[in-house]
């Protein structure tokens, strides 16, 4: 049986699978460059996933040796150096005249012989391995975006909103019992009488479904993550840009890829800090750590220096019910807690390719972060990393902005910064889709206002079994004031407020809201929040208490 | 004794390789996705008549791996080799590195990270070390096509038949193993810091690109927080096709 050794200098799961691929080997001897104790712990768990590999997948025949050892290839042995260090080179190639000496090409695809002898250079390129097989030896977690289908009218919509990038997003205000989202752009001076019906907004969670029910025969929908003020997250954008992208590069797309944290708890912690610390503007997710914790999620951070009792047995409580959260949000948690991620993956076969949104000004921090992801996904050889950043920033001095990024590029082979709407968009093979004309479409989309009518209230909660009552009736009236805001139709308010605190004062309810939030309220909405205040405290039997708004500083999230 | 050897882009190796050991003969093997490369002015670097110099160019190995290991072997092919040729190992990728051996022969030589060369135990032969000559800045640039203009803390490197860098906040010298150490002066408080900085990201992605970034090591003592992340972006910047 010929037996296939590979050099290895550092262990690359992925590279080293396809070479064995490449060779359709059945034995193969890793010589690695160190002892395997040696091995860091990332390295020795990737060499140990490779190995499993190999038993349970692929039924090779695997020996892995320190080749301090010396252990030479038997004639007829296939020696492939892809991966190899010059030096240990040379120690085999004594023994190259009874050796088939091999490298791969870059695609990891097609074995090239390097002896003289031989009559054929190169074998016939076979197929890479999956996409399952690489995320599965590179330890890669991801969520797939393959559901939608490329949409024209979604295309169409995306065109509309590049042009509020530099504006303000939605203009929210009350018209007729609603409220006009109007779009802040100069549409060649027309207008269009307020409050006509063009579109209708489902409020769902901080998601607002926006749906055109006017325009033709399949009406097209948006779904726009509503963080602040009326911005939305360009990663939402990129839900409608994915398929289109996916359709035009013939590749699969993957959102939010993870470089996973070595220990699954400590990535279950991060992942949960970040979200609180990132996402409190989110009711879903707090309610949901809320409705499995038994309490605020937020109480616990924020409340540390009150009555010890309670921080103690808020402790506890924390500790008994925190595995139940992992496992509620396992998926997610897992997604945020890595150590790096990224926001969009092109995959064509088992080759990554990475993508980085950025909706401000991209830094050289962004930049570096990318490529360090790319190093990770990408193949094998760092001449040949790709990574690309796209972005909608407009620079006010456009000239030293075009020269920043040629830099980087310059400094970062393989890095490509593009302007979505600018770049990316008009560079999509998108005239194929349905076969209607894309400017035509384009043409016939709402362009002015757009009436958003909340459909879809929260659900209540329920608290099954609190451990403390006090705690659970807190939750009750934040929830219930964030349930009138809502009503208010001023529900995106809500991510201001910090907690309600029944704890401090027992004649009063204390509402602690951050500095921010207490302008706003101030500017707009201090009305509502106070009468949604007296009709929680009324619901939850607890009228005597003096409603008290109290500013504190937003909690970070414990490391 | 006849010496073979890729041509990546950083040549300092070579060029303390030929002059440790003085070979009669040198055949470079140059792909297509490296600079060009002078054979006078480099031979005059490296102690070897223009003469005695052979060059190959082959295509780029990672555009075309099988056409680069072709190309070697339609060169050297059949030819017999003497005891004491020697193979540089160091440079190029290792396909293209060992195609060039088993192409050639002869005994291998690589260079140690401390920067001396190493004639590789080979046959009845033990492992061999000698010391590389210290080059100075001059020589340095030379190899890499490159004249200094000014001294102290103000130069402008001047590329062969490309740009021509500034480099007001810079002083460059030769630390140990020959590398090109460059020390920039530059604060934060200085007016224009956006214009400076572009300068200094300019100079390290243009000398990285024409020589590689193993060549060089910064050092930034400045309060511009912004300055390191550029630094550290160069180190990582690693041999690309021109």
């Amino acid at each position: 049986m010929t037996t296939l050794h590979l050099l290895v200098g550092r262990i690359h799961t992925f590279a080293m699978a396809s070479i064995l691929h490449a060779h359709g080997a059945t034995a193969c001897m890793i010589h690695l460059a160190w002892p395997r104790e040696d091995l860091d712990k990332d390295s020795a768990a990737a060499l140990q996933r490779f190995e499993t590999y190999c038993s349970e997948e692929a039924s090779i025949d695997l020996t892995v040796v320190t080749q301090a050892k010396g252990i030479r290839p038997t004639p007829g042995d296939v020696v492939d150096v892809t991966l190899g260090a010059t030096f240990v080179h040379a120690a085999f190639l004594e023994s190259s005249t009874q050796v088939t000496v091999t490298a791969c090409d870059i695609g990891l695809t097609r074995v090239v012989h390097l002896n003289a002898e031989v009559g054929t250079r190169t074998t016939l390129a076979v197929d890479p391995l999956s996409l399952e097989t690489r995320l599965s030896l590179d330890n890669l977690q991801y969520g797939v975006n393959e559901s939608t289908e490329p949409d024209l009218l979604a295309l169409a919509a995306l065109q509309l909103l590049l042009q509020r990038v530099e504006q303000p997003c939605f203009a929210l205000r009350d018209v007729n019992g609603g409220v006009l989202v109007t779009l802040d752009t100069p549409w060649s001076g027309r207008t269009v009488g307020k409050g006509t019906l063009r579109a209708v907004v489902e409020a769902d969670g901080s998601n607002r479904i926006l749906s055109f029910p006017n325009v033709g025969r399949r009406p097209p929908t948006l779904t726009i993550h509503d963080p602040h003020d009326g911005g939305f997250w360009l990663e939402d954008i990129m839900n409608v840009l994915a398929p289109i992208v996916a359709h035009s590069y013939s590749a699969r797309i993957l959102r939010n890829l993870v470089i996973p944290h070595e220990h699954l708890d400590v990535q279950l912690e991060r992942g949960l800090n970040r979200m609180l610390q990132q996402r409190p503007n989110d009711p879903d997710l707090r309610r949901t750590v809320g409705r499995v914790l038994g309490h605020d999620p937020w109480h616990r951070l924020r409340n540390q220096s009150g009555n010890a009792a309670v921080d103690d047995a808020m402790q506890r409580n924390w500790t008994r019910n925190i595995q139940s959260v992992y496992n509620t949000l396992r998926e997610a948690l897992m997604a945020k807690g890595g150590r790096n991620e990224i926001d969009l993956v092109l995959a064509q076969g088992g080759s990554l390719l990475p993508i980085e949104l950025k909706d401000k000004r991209p830094t050289l921090g962004d930049v570096q972060k990318l490529m360090a992801v790319a190093r990770s996904t990408g193949k094998l050889r760092p001449t040949h990393v790709r990574g690309w950043l796209w972005h909608t920033f407009r620079p006010d001095d456009r000239e030293a902005w075009e020269q920043e990024t040629t830099m980087w590029m310059n400094m970062y082979p393989g890095l490509k910064v593009e302007h979505v709407f600018d770049d990316v968009l008009p560079n999509l093979s998108i005239q194929a889709l349905n076969g209607e004309n894309p400017k035509k479409a384009r043409w016939r989309f709402p362009r002015n206002a757009w009436d958003l009518v909340p459909q879809k209230l929260p659900a209540t909660l329920e608290f099954p079994c609190p451990p403390l009552d006090i705690l659970r009736q807190e939750m009750e009236i934040l929830h219930l004031v964030l349930d009138d805001l809502h009503r208010e139709n001023v529900t995106h308010f809500h991510q201001f407020i910090l907690g309600v605190d029944l704890l401090s004062n027992s004649d009063e309810l204390v509402l602690d809201i951050d500095e921010l939030g207490m302008r706003k309220f101030k500017s707009f909405a201090m009305e509502y929040l106070e009468l949604a205040c007296e009709r929680a405290m009324r619901t939850a039997a607890l009228e005597g208490r003096r409603v008290t708004v109290n500013v504190a500083l937003r909690p970070e999230a414990s490391s | 004794m006849h010496l073979t050897a890729n041509v990546g882009l950083s040549r300092v190796n070579l060029i303390t390789a030929v002059r440790a050991l003085s070979p009669s003969h040198v055949t470079l093997v140059i792909n297509d996705g490296v600079p060009p490369l002078d054979p006078v002015g480099f031979g005059v670097l490296m102690g070897v008549e223009t003469s005695s110099i052979t060059m190959l160019k082959v295509p780029d190995p990672n555009e075309d791996l099988p056409g680069c290991v072709e190309a070697i072997h339609r060169h050297f092919g059949g030819r017999q080799r003497g005891e004491s040729d020697v193979c540089l190992l160091s440079a190029g990728t290792n396909a293209m590195s060992t195609t060039l051996h088993l192409a050639f022969g002869g005994r291998p030589a690589s260079i140690h990270r401390d920067g001396s060369i190493v004639l590789m135990a080979w046959g009845n032969e033990r492992e061999r070390r000698i010391d590389a000559v210290r080059l100075t800045v001059e020589e340095i640039c030379s190899a890499h096509g490159i004249s200094m203009v000014g001294d102290g803390a103000a130069v402008t490197l001047v590329f062969e038949n490309g740009p021509l860098i500034p480099m007001p906040f810079a002083s460059i010298t030769n630390q140990a193993k020959n590398r090109l150490h460059i020390e920039w002066h530059l604060d934060e408080a200085e007016e224009g810091a956006f214009y400076h900085r572009y300068t200094v990201m300019s100079a390290i992605h243009s000398v990285a690109t024409h020589c590689g970034s193993n060549l060089f090591s910064h050092l930034y003592s400045g309060s511009d927080s912004r300055i390191q992340p550029l630094l550290d972006a160069s180190a990582r910047i690693k041999e690309r096709a021109a």
